[in-house]
């Protein structure tokens, strides 16, 4: 049976034009540093890929740095930043639905040399209001960290209007774009951000390439030392193949992107319309999420249920808010659990995250397994289990 | 990530229901998953598991768990369901991932609740 792939928040498969350069550049393996013509090749296609990467944000290449992806562009922007400034004390603002990424290294600062970090709350709809950046920003705010759009929901943020605070106040702006870049139109220059991170495997370029976009930047300091590759910010011999694909497939994006955004609503529109027993997670206002993420409630079901049953049966891949833990503790999505979703809700509740290959044919598919499903294991359910109260009973008799 | 005894179990559950008259309700519960399973059993003149049917809120394997133990409890007293020792108890779940594992914990109370049928 054919699989039918709708997981491509998590990873994207390679695009056909980018398996295609990799394999006629498969030959070349020349160090871009070394002078002769083999390096000089190369080099001439780490800086292609660079122009393409640059062209599909509205950046300049020199202001384009290639990484291993988005967690190593996160944890350069941050700390690389962070460790250029003369002393550490000050405040550290970001979303509490950010990837653990950004998460982890602002509490690293925090309990290293006793940053305070704040963490903005998200509304019912997972969207951080630029009125609680603005009521948080104070005189020793030293840098600022929110996602473009969240990988679960798909909620994208206000970007631009969270930037005019930073830069009325001299602010370091950082965004992890990795859910964004290549989905939806990214343009530097117009958010006005400090410094944005991409990752190639979310974007049909193979895994283990990112970019790191800064807008000035001699204002960090790199986290290796050993090379003066990219510009002596991020050393070690390039990732050649990675960088190639990261290029292809930038150019790629950027020549279908309104293309893709139609098809891609189309598309959306298309699982709303079959799925009438499933609540959707995020924004009301469907231009505020990204076309290709939908999280949605399924009546009830265990979500993990769900996964397993359309991975068994119909070889469906789709991710899932919550599962079991291994270590007696809840397991549940803290993007979720920000939003203000009971654990019912998240428990119930599966991502569906669409890609290039997506199809109509697809879609309908996947519906019809998941009303099956729905169906199915709604039979199995506790009259009385749909019903917060009695589960919350249940649950302090059972404890 | 699931083993075969799990898949079968969960992907087919041959044993979903109420009985309109049970001889017994078994309600168990783990609240760090949520997991909930009622179990209806009835028991003809010789004490054998005439019939048994669970409804269940829970992960796949929490699913094949009560269905696994339906199906191994059918025709059986309790003694001779309790025959089965203690220590293989788990095995009959076949091999769980670490994240599974607490369905071993649900599958050895539902042994347990059959004890209280000895006397």
């Amino acid at each position: 049976m054919k699989e039918l792939y709708f997981d491509n928040n998590a990873s994207t498969k390679p695009s056909k034009q980018v398996r295609q350069a990799l394999w006629e550049q498969r030959e070349l393996f020349g160090n871009p540093s070394s002078s002769y013509r083999m390096g000089r090749v190369a080099k001439e296609q780490v800086e292609l890929a660079r122009q393409n990467v640059a062209s599909l944000l509205n950046a300049e290449p020199e202001n384009i740095f290639f990484t291993s992806g988005g967690t190593e562009s996160n944890n350069l922007a941050l700390k690389g930043y962070l460790n250029s400034l003369h002393r550490h004390a000050g405040q550290l603002i970001t979303s509490s639905i950010e990837h653990p990424s950004v998460l982890e290294v602002m509490e690293y600062y925090r309990a290293k040399f006793g940053y305070q970090v704040e963490h903005l709350p998200v509304d019912r709809e997972g969207i951080v209001m630029p009125e609680a950046l603005k009521a948080r920003l104070g005189r020793n705010t030293k840098m600022i960290s929110i996602m473009t759009a969240n990988n679960e929901t798909g909620s994208i943020q206000p970007i631009s209007e969270f930037c005019g605070l930073a830069q009325e106040r001299g602010i370091f702006f950082h965004t992890d774009a990795v859910q964004a870049v290549g989905k939806i139109e990214i343009d530097v220059k117009a958010l006005g951000v400090d410094a944005l991170s991409l990752s190639g495997h979310k974007l049909n370029a193979p895994k283990g390439i990112g970019a790191l976009y800064l807008k000035t930047p001699e204002k960090l300091t790199p986290l290796l030392h050993g090379g003066k590759q990219e510009k002596g910010l991020r050393c070690g011999t390039e990732n050649l193949m990675g960088i190639i694909g990261l290029g292809v497939a930038c150019a790629e994006k950027q020549a279908k992107m309104q293309t893709d955004l139609a098809r891609l609503k189309q598309l959306r529109e298309r699982i709303l319309a079959r799925l009438p027993q499933c609540k959707r997670n995020g924004p009301v206002d469907l231009d505020k999420a990204m076309p290709n993420t939908l999280n949605l409630q399924c009546a009830g079901v265990r979500g993990e249920l769900l996964v397993g049953y359309l991975d068994q049966i119909y070889s469906i891949a789709l991710s899932m808010g919550s599962a079991c833990s291994a270590n007696q503790q809840k397991d549940l999505s803290h993007v979720l659990l920000q939003m203000g979703l009971s654990d019912l809700e998240i428990r119930s509740s599966v991502r569906i995250s669409m890609g290039d290959d997506t199809t109509e044919d697809m879609v309908d598919k996947l519906c019809l397994a998941l009303t099956e499903a729905i169906d199915k294991f709604s039979q199995l359910l506790p009259a009385q289990r749909q019903k917060k109260s009695d589960l919350e009973q249940f649950n302090a008799v059972s404890s | 990530m699931y083993n075969p005894i799990i898949i079968k179990h969960f992907t087919e559950p041959t044993h979903v229901g109420v009985l309109t008259s049970p001889d017994d309700v078994i309600e168990l519960g783990n609240p760090i998953c949520d997991d909930r399973l009622i179990m209806h059993l009835k028991f003809d003149e010789a004490r054998r598991v005439l019939d048994a049917k669970y409804q269940a809120y829970g992960c796949a394997t929490a699913v094949a768990t009560g269905n696994l133990f339906c199906e191994y409890v059918l025709g059986k007293t309790p003694q001779e369901v309790l025959s089965m020792p203690e220590e293989e108890i788990p095995t009959m779940l076949g091999e769980l991932a670490p994240s599974q594992r607490h369905c071993i914990e649900l599958l050895g109370q539902l042994f347990c609740h059959f004890k209280g049928y000895r006397s």
